[in-house]
């Protein structure tokens, strides 16, 4: 009977383990395959059509001072960017010690320095480099670009340094005489820099966008136990307009850019910065039934060997948001949001059909009502207004064999769930 | 605009939802044979005569109490081909009944069974060329659902020797197919999903009788004849066919002491449900046998405790890759009743193994299973 018994109780263990394990179901019979799975495949079909009803270059217009990193380039014909750097508030008084309630004039200035951080990815730095610091202080408009590169004068001229090329990287301290910050004291204090060398050169410096901005350090006492005084780039103009004026404390200076392209061309990056916006007619399967698997605008490039043509542009696809009543194309290649996580990458000098993958963008385009929110695309370079790098491409202006097209791979696979 | 230029079709294949895997899972599905965990102990054999099992409705008449009864019968099933096998596990709910006597010679009742069980999925990559780039493309294809018959039964017992019944079935369910195709590119590639629901309405009526020409002898005959079975998928018909007709009968020879020694035989027209689905998913008309024996066995925790086994041979409703699909399976299992038997509880073990005529035609697909399955019966 105590056997009986045990036995009973393993038995009813097994049961509830038996129970237990079929209770979360798997039901892979994938091993039958492909004998028994004949009919499962799906159908994609692929079809490419000129869906492009509107192409235009339009300028990049991020606004004067967005830019994440300044381009300081000294290209000989092609390209002169230089940098602004604003401190428009140098301190006339100090407070020598942590606590201290009276505070004491600034008479003296030394260890002046300028840090800056360098990027030098797409920099061409072909031996030592010699940076130039000039007064650029100015009452002209902000915007007035001629204005204030006409500062860069060897009369403004308030610091040279030579580095190497080994010394380019990462963190620049660049040495400015303590004069200069006592003949600023109580003003503001405007700094640009170029850059030169024996050859065409080229470099980035971080912005204040970036979140690594440049810095202004000196000491205004002998006695080092009083802190050194540390600035960052502010800018007081436009008095009224404060989003603008944090832009402004550090600008790119672009005295010559590239050569702007052929009317009958599409042009993504140079200087200044230029983009493409394309709008499409797509037939209504595209976008509201076909289940896309991939989606390829296929564009025909045209080789541009103005500046580093062997070089690589990164290109990304957004999604023009824009509303039918914005009429400005330009406009509305600001209205954008991410179409693609993936970046294109061409090289200027190239040239053939290239294709960018897109099909998040028809993804999009099925959550958009067409007759609201017309269907179009902008192509932008990932370092928009920071490099001269420019890819040019036929628009629908050119040969029908030229034109960009959208080539769609679909599923036809249309089940009711019959056997 | 202009649609220039189409460009060549990748991949041709058929859109119909064939992507079985195993052999029990063709077509619309597997068929349980709707047997209670007694029956199914006994190869099926005791089917007729079960007042939990959903073949005769003759055999409601004799269960004399209410009752209730609930079935749980999860698989494990193998399917090999070749140095390839994958296993999966299938949890059903088989078989739920109830039933009450009226007066001392009636007997109405309600069941809720599975008829074809479909229930699978499959995992398969292949390299397809998708707009001039090789793409490794992963197909996953599951299916859920089942149609399940529901039957209002009526049992009259006029006499000592005879029982009678008929039923009145409503077939109905849903299957749901989960088709994804998936690429490792996410950036290039974006994967197809699509899931089809698809409802069926059918409708059936059955009869049967029980004889007892001996208190020792017992025969059975039941009978279904279907009616129309239409697939939906939404507010549309996709499809129309019959309920298969079925024709089945046993006998019981109860001259052993303590013991019965039953078998069955049964016809089902599966091929009224051909047009249901594609072409792929044709149905054969197919043999159910059954031999078994229930015994007195034990007596444990003071209850006695009956013990069954048998042996099942049939072929299942739909063909794979244009053959014939058997099963021949072995049952064993035991049953006692508790709580002052007002509750029963039995158990069953089935081992099946399934194949087909033609296996060097379907690549020597082969599968085996197997099946546990609890029945537990109450009398309120």
């Amino acid at each position: 009977m105590r056997l009986i018994s045990a036995g009973a109780r393993v038995a009813g263990v097994l049961f509830l383990v038996a129970i237990a394990g079929a209770c979360s179901e798997s039901l892979d019979a994938s091993a039958g395959c492909p004998d028994l799975c004949a009919s499962q495949n799906g159908l994609i079909q692929t079809i490419t059509i000129d869906p492009v009803v509107l192409d235009t270059t339009v300028s990049s217009l991020t606004g004067q001072g967005t830019e994440g990193t300044i381009l300081m380039a000294n290209r000989g014909d092609t390209v002169d960017s230089r940098a602004v750097i604003r401190f428009d508030s140098i301190p006339d008084r100090f407070t020598p010690n942590a606590g201290d309630t009276t505070t004491q004039a600034v008479t003296t200035a030394d260890s002046v320095m300028l840090r800056f951080n360098i990027d030098t990815a797409g920099a061409k730095l072909p031996g030592p480099v010699t940076i130039d610091a000039f007064d650029v202080n100015s009452d002209a408009p902000d915007s007035l670009i001629s204005a204030v590169a006409a500062l860069y004068t060897p009369a403004n001229l308030l610091a040279s340094k030579t580095y190497d090329v080994a010394d380019l990287k990462d963190s620049v301290f660049f040495p400015i005489p303590g004069s200069v910050i006592v003949s600023h004291v109580g003003h503001r204090l405007r700094i640009g820099l170029r850059a030169r060398a024996a050859g065409s050169v080229q470099f980035r410096i971080f912005a204040v966008q970036s979140g690594t901005p440049e810095q202004l350090r000196y000491r205004v006492s002998s006695d080092t136990s009083v802190k050194a005084i540390v600035l960052a780039p502010f800018s007081q103009t436009p008095t009224n307009q404060a989003q603008i004026a944090a832009s402004l404390s550090d600008y790119t200076v672009l005295v010559k850019g590239t050569p702007p392209p052929p009317p009958d061309l599409l042009a993504v990056g140079g200087l200044p910065a230029k983009r493409v916006y394309m709008r499409f007619v797509v037939p209504p399967f595209v976008v509201d039934t076909a289940q896309i698997v991939r989606a390829t605008l296929l564009l025909t490039q045209r080789p541009n060997r103005s500046v580093d043509p062997t070089d690589t542009i990164r290109i990304v696809t957004y999604v023009s948001l824009a509303v039918k009543t914005v009429i400005d194309v330009t406009r509305a290649s600001q209205i954008i949001t991410i179409g693609s996580s993936d970046t294109a990458k061409f090289t200027p000098g190239d040239s053939g059909v290239k294709e960018i993958e897109i099909p998040q963008v028809i993804a999009l385009w099925h959550s958009q009502k067409v007759d609201v929110t017309p269907r179009a695309i902008v192509l932008a370079s990932t370092t928009d207004g920071q490099l001269a790098l420019e890819a040019r491409f036929f628009s629908i202006e050119a040969d029908p064999a030229l034109r960009p097209r959208l080539r769609i791979s679909y599923s036809t696979r249309k089940s009711t769930g019959l056997p | 605009m202009r649609i220039r230029l189409l460009l060549t079709v990748t991949l041709a294949t058929a859109s119909t939802a064939g992507a079985q895997g195993a052999l029990s899972t063709q077509g619309f599905g597997y068929p349980q044979g709707e047997f209670s965990t007694r029956a199914l102990g006994t190869g099926g054999a005791l089917a007729q005569f079960d007042p939990q099992s959903a073949v005769n409705p003759a055999s409601i008449a004799s269960a004399g109490d209410p009752l209730l009864f609930l079935q749980y019968e999860p698989e494990f099933r193998k399917v090999t081909s070749g140095s390839l096998s994958s296993s999966s596990t299938t949890a059903r709910f088989p078989m739920m009944v109830a039933s009450v006597p009226i007066g001392g010679q009636y007997t109405i009742g309600f069941s809720v069974s599975t008829f074809l069980d479909r229930s699978w999925s499959t995992s398969t990559s292949k390299i397809q060329d998708v707009a001039g780039t090789p793409a490794n493309v992963t197909e996953n294809v599951k299916s859920l659902g089942a149609v399940d018959d529901i039957r209002f039964i009526g049992g009259w017992v006029p006499a000592n020797w005879i029982q009678l019944g008929v039923a009145a079935h409503v077939y109905t369910g849903q299957n749901r197919l989960f088709y994804q195709q998936t690429f490792p590119d996410s950036l290039h590639f974006v994967p197809v999903e699509q899931v089809s629901n698809l409802d069926f309405t059918g409708v059936a009526a059955s009869g049967g009788v029980i004889i007892h020409p001996s208190n020792i002898f017992a025969l059975a005959l039941s009978g279904r004849k279907g009616g129309n079975f239409n697939t939906r998928t939404g507010d549309t018909i996709v499809s129309q066919a019959k309920i298969p007709d079925h024709y089945g009968a046993a006998i019981s020879y109860a001259g052993l002491i303590g013991a019965t020694i039953s078998a069955q035989v049964g016809r089902d027209m599966w091929s009224a449900l051909n047009g249901l689905g594609s072409t792929d998913a044709r149905a054969v008309d197919a043999w159910d046998y059954g031999v078994g024996i229930e015994a007195l066995g034990p007596r444990v925790l003071s209850q006695n405790v009956l013990l069954r086994l048998g042996g099942r041979s049939r072929t299942l409703p739909f063909v794979a890759a244009g053959s014939e699909v058997h099963e021949l399976s072995f049952q064993g299992g035991f049953g006692a009743q508790f709580a002052r038997n007002r509750a029963a509880f039995d158990v069953t073990f089935q081992r099946a193994t399934r194949s087909t005529d033609a296996s060097a035609t379907v690549g020597g697909v082969h599968e085996r299973a197997f099946t546990l399955s609890f029945g537990l019966r109450v009398r309120p």
